[in-house]
């Protein structure tokens, strides 16, 4: 009898579950498309109606002639060509940097490892206006590096000069990014079964090539969706390319922000939102075909196996070479910040660059009247995001497996496949222009909707990744064992991936967190929260105090992945 | 057993934020309100909205709130796409650059506030309808670090020198309000030859950056010894960090000026209401509010300029040119760069 009652209230609990999780999808979903199509409609909206392009008569001398509309043609082609060439190689070095760091970080165990682990959410919720001020703070012509190198080595000019060109927005995008693909890599890496590559080392296959024909390809899905998450976000970067890219380029995000932004020419703005999407959305198609080929033999998953100490001397080296390769390129400029928001700007010391070094903005910053009620705000809206967008994708992921069993024969749908990553397939200035035209006056709701929608396409990369694990065969023993198949989702497949699920909430958390373009579009009136109060800072002259919101915000982030990291390994090991 | 807890901790929280709820919290709607849209850094804390709000509701009992929309352009577009059913009373921060496109949109109506003649000078006014009346205004400078170690240029010519290779931060104009003042300032000066100046200044630029934030946050990093921004940020260096490492360099072939003005909407529903706060705008009590929050110099020439202000220099010669002109040279400029 009690087994029955425990089974009723275990099913009762799976279904208010399912209920969470369509509702939870169904918000994201329109979130995006919604606002997403209210912005394409602008484009088609009539001259005469509600919204006039008010442009035409002002800055837009670009319609003026057809020789410079062509002009202009020209100029965007070469600028898409542009962007696609530096998102490929920024997602390229992402994945470079990002593999070795996957590898340390799954498989062995080396002081630091935690750390790194949750440093790396970190750059999801800094803005890339301080991504740039900590890479100029490093890299720049006075910065750290050429400070040293010129001081060491009596140099009159600064020896590092690749910042302003196509090779900084690379370095500084790959540098960004990396995180991302690590995170991926490693919840897989950690879990893949370790017979075969025994058996393949048995058969004389040295380590190298142990990884180019075992490992890499059971990988290979986790890297591919991780770097088209990289390649989307570098493929609408703005601030970053902007600051390095060389001066007078353009690019769509640019021209869009412009016409969005700026000369106030809807039609134009939803012209130019669409020309973007389209490169875009094919990426992901390209992707998605892909990644189906190559997933179709790499499933495969374990209890994650014990970390190794790094053996033999030469791994050991490694290790040590890559772990100050990352000190140097990644946490460099992250702990620039941190030292930028202890220099009080004074002409009265001479120690830093002409400052001194005190905590005369820490204690600026954490007096402001409104710095509590940023923070507060900024974990109000951050967890619900968190919440919604991972239910939303934990609930996509299954639905497509369900859908997968049903028509095990027919693969699925290509919008089915598209549909997860289409919201990064659109730019976030065209998102937030169709957020804009809906809710003029928004509130923390409408954010929570707004951020949601943007997140879950990462929250699902997670979440897919990790499920791809599963082989059939266990799903195919726990659909025997389990008595519906929800019951099996819920008993193993689900706890099978539970790293990959609170990966997904940790992504979407920091995204939240992180994001000021929102908050603003959205014209929430007295809300703050720490990006919005960072960005106003910034604005002010206030660039210490800045550094500073950035460092608090860096730290909750890098709480909550620390924070996750745990539980979802206590929850992982006793599977 | 701790990773146990932590996640315990997790999951309250998760609830307590999911059921504390998030909704945000409407003022209601009466006579004795009105609703002001401005851009962001005018609404921060340390902007002149809040002591605005409270002087004048002293003054006059009206309960004015500011609504952020992002940047002036954002002010402008809002009450575009609000044409139909106007939720804000008064606009404020739309600049010179904005005018043509606030009279395209036919969002505002004009308005003679009653001291108009009387404080506002004639070289900086925006309209001769009275469409927008300025509050404030600035002019466009370069801002010279003097701990490098190079001799600060005297006039826009003198920037295109070898010896300034990489050593300027510019805004970019499509972009930034400064980095439009800059075109300006070129057009103003070289007329219809500014597209050889570009080309001449090329080489001295070290970026453009996106906003006047970005570029003054490298420039203050000591990324580049010049920066554009305004003859008035030493005044702030001089106010908040007790420093005069950094200067505003006066050309003598003249500046271009920034004025910021505020208009009344088109069927605002609250008319008498923002009359009042322009009118008010344009009082001392109001007035001497914009120095030390807005880093601009008040319209009224009654109000005291703080101390600090001894560190912003006046320039010589006003320039003005014609914002048409101005957005009609982005591009060109932009491809001479760009080659």
């Amino acid at each position: 009898m009690n087994g029955i009652a425990r089974a009723r209230k275990r099913l009762c609990l799976e279904w208010t579950a399912v209920a969470l999780g369509a509702t939870a999808l169904c918000l994201s979903v329109l979130s995006f498309a919604v606002p997403a199509a209210r912005s394409v409609s602008a484009a088609f909206a009539a001259p005469a109606g509600t919204i006039a392009p008010v442009g035409d008569s002002v800055g837009n001398s670009v319609g003026n002639s057809v020789g410079d509309s062509a002009a202009m043609l020209l100029r965007i082609l070469a600028s898409l060509k542009f962007t696609v060439s530096q998102a490929l190689l920024s997602s390229a070095l992402a994945v470079a940097i990002g593999l070795p760091a996957g590898f340390f970080v799954a498989r062995r165990e080396f002081p630091g490892r935690r750390a790194l682990l949750a440093a790396s959410g970190v750059p999801l919720c800094v803005p890339p206006m301080i991504v740039t001020l900590a890479f100029v703070l490093f890299y720049g012509r006075q910065g750290t590096l050429n400070s040293f190198l010129m001081g060491a080595f009596g140099l009159k000019n600064p020896p590092i000069t690749f910042l302003y060109s196509f090779a900084g927005i690379v370095i500084a995008h790959g540098f960004y990014n990396f995180p991302v693909v690590l995170r991926t890599v490693s919840q897989v890496w950690e879990r893949l079964p370790r017979e075969e590559e025994e058996a393949a080392t048995l058969l004389g296959a040295g380590p190298f090539r142990v990884f180019r024909t075992v490992t890499l390809p059971r990988l290979s899905g986790a890297i591919l969706s991780s770097a088209v998450l990289v390649f989307l976000y570098c493929f609408f970067s703005f601030i970053i390319v902007m600051t390095f890219g060389g001066i007078g380029g353009t690019s769509l995000e640019v021209e869009l922000y412009r016409a969005a932004r700026s000369s106030l020419d809807f039609r134009m703005a939803g012209a130019i939102a669409i020309a973007e999407t389209v490169p875009a959305l094919l990426i992901v198609v390209l992707y998605s075909r892909l990644g189906r080929r190559l997933s179709a033999d790499t499933e495969g998953t374990r209890p994650p196996r014990p970390r190794l100490a790094p053996h033999g001397f030469t791994e050991r080296l490694a290790l040590a070479g890559y772990l100050a390769f990352i000190l140097a390129f990644f946490a460099g400029p992250l702990l620039s910040i941190l030292v930028r928001s202890f220099v009080v700007p004074s002409g009265a010391f001479t120690s830093i660059r002409g400052h001194s070094l005190g905590l005369g903005q820490w204690m600026l910053l954490l007096s402001r009247s409104n710095f509590a009620p940023a923070v507060v705000n900024t974990v109000r809206v951050a967890v619900p995001v968190a919440l919604i967008s991972t239910l939303a994708a934990v609930a996509y992921a299954l639905a497509e497996d369900a859908f997968r069993d049903a028509f095990p024969r027919e693969r699925s749908p290509l919008a089915l496949r598209v549909a997860p990553l289409a919201p990064l397939a659109v730019s976030s200035v065209a998102l937030g222009f169709g957020w804009g035209l809906l809710a003029p006056r928004g509130n923390a709701f409408f954010l929570v909707l707004a951020q949601s929608a943007m997140a879950w396409p990462f929250a699902w990369t997670q979440v897919r990744s990790s499920l791809d694990r599963i082989p059939q065969s266990v799903r195919d023993a726990a659909s025997l064992a389990s008595s519906s198949r929800l019951d099996a989702a819920f008993r193993v497949r689900l706890p099978l991936a539970s790293r990959g699920i609170v990966s997904a909430a940790a992504f979407s958390f920091a995204i939240s967190a992180g994001d000021a373009s929102l908050p603003l579009v959205l014209s929430m009136g007295k809300f703050e929260n720490l990006p919005l109060l960072l960005f106003r800072l910034a604005g002010s002259y206030r660039f210490s105090e800045a550094c500073a919101c950035t460092v608090v915000l860096a730290l909750i982030c890098g709480v909550v992945f620390f924070a996750m990291d745990s539980g979802g390994k206590a929850e992982g090991e006793h599977v | 057993m701790k990773a146990r807890f932590l996640r315990a901790a997790l999951i309250v929280c998760f609830a307590v934020v999911l059921f504390g709820g998030c909704a945000g919290r409407e003022s209601g709607d009466d006579a004795k309100a009105l609703t002001i849209y401005a851009y962001d850094s005018f609404v921060a804390d340390w902007g002149p909205a809040p002591e605005l709000a409270k002087r004048f509701e002293a003054k006059t009992g009206y309960r004015a709130t500011f609504v952020s929309c992002g940047d002036a352009a954002q002010v402008l577009s809002r009450a575009t796409l609000e044409r139909a059913r106007p939720e804000g009373d008064v606009l404020v921060g739309i600049d010179n650059n904005l005018i043509a496109a606030a009279r395209a949109a036919g969002v505002l109506t004009p308005y003679k506030p009653k001291e108009a003649e009387r404080v506002v000078a004639e070289e900086i006014r925006l309209a001769d309808d009275w469409l927008l009346t300025p509050y404030d205004y600035g002019y466009f400078a370069i801002v010279f670090d003097s701990a490098s170690k190079i001799m600060p240029p005297a006039s826009l010519e003198d920037l295109t020198k070898p010896e300034y290779a990489k050593k300027l931060i510019l805004m970019d104009p499509r972009t930034s309000t400064p980095g439009t003042g800059f075109l300006a300032w070129t057009v103003a000066i070289y007329g219809k030859d500014y597209r050889s100046y570009w080309q001449r200044l090329k080489g001295s630029i070290l970026t453009m950056a996106p906003g006047w934030d970005s570029g003054y946050g490298l420039f203050t990093s000591g990324e580049a010894p010049l920066v554009i921004s305004y003859t008035t940020s030493p005044a702030y260096h001089l106010e908040n960090e007790k420093t005069d490492r950094y200067k505003a360099l006066i050309f003598p072939e003249g500046h271009i000026a920034q004025a910021e003005g505020m208009g009344l909407v088109k069927g605002a529903r609250h008319a008498k209401a923002a009359k009042a706060f322009i009118d008010f705008m344009l009082t001392d009590e109001a007035q001497s509010v914009l120095p030390l929050t807005q880093w601009m110099y008040p319209v009224s020439e009654t109000v005291t300029l703080p101390d600090s202000f001894s560190a912003a220099p006046m320039p010589t010669n006003a320039l003005t040119v014609d914002s048409g002109e101005v957005s009609a040279a982005i591009e060109p400029a932009m491809s001479v760069l760009a080659k």
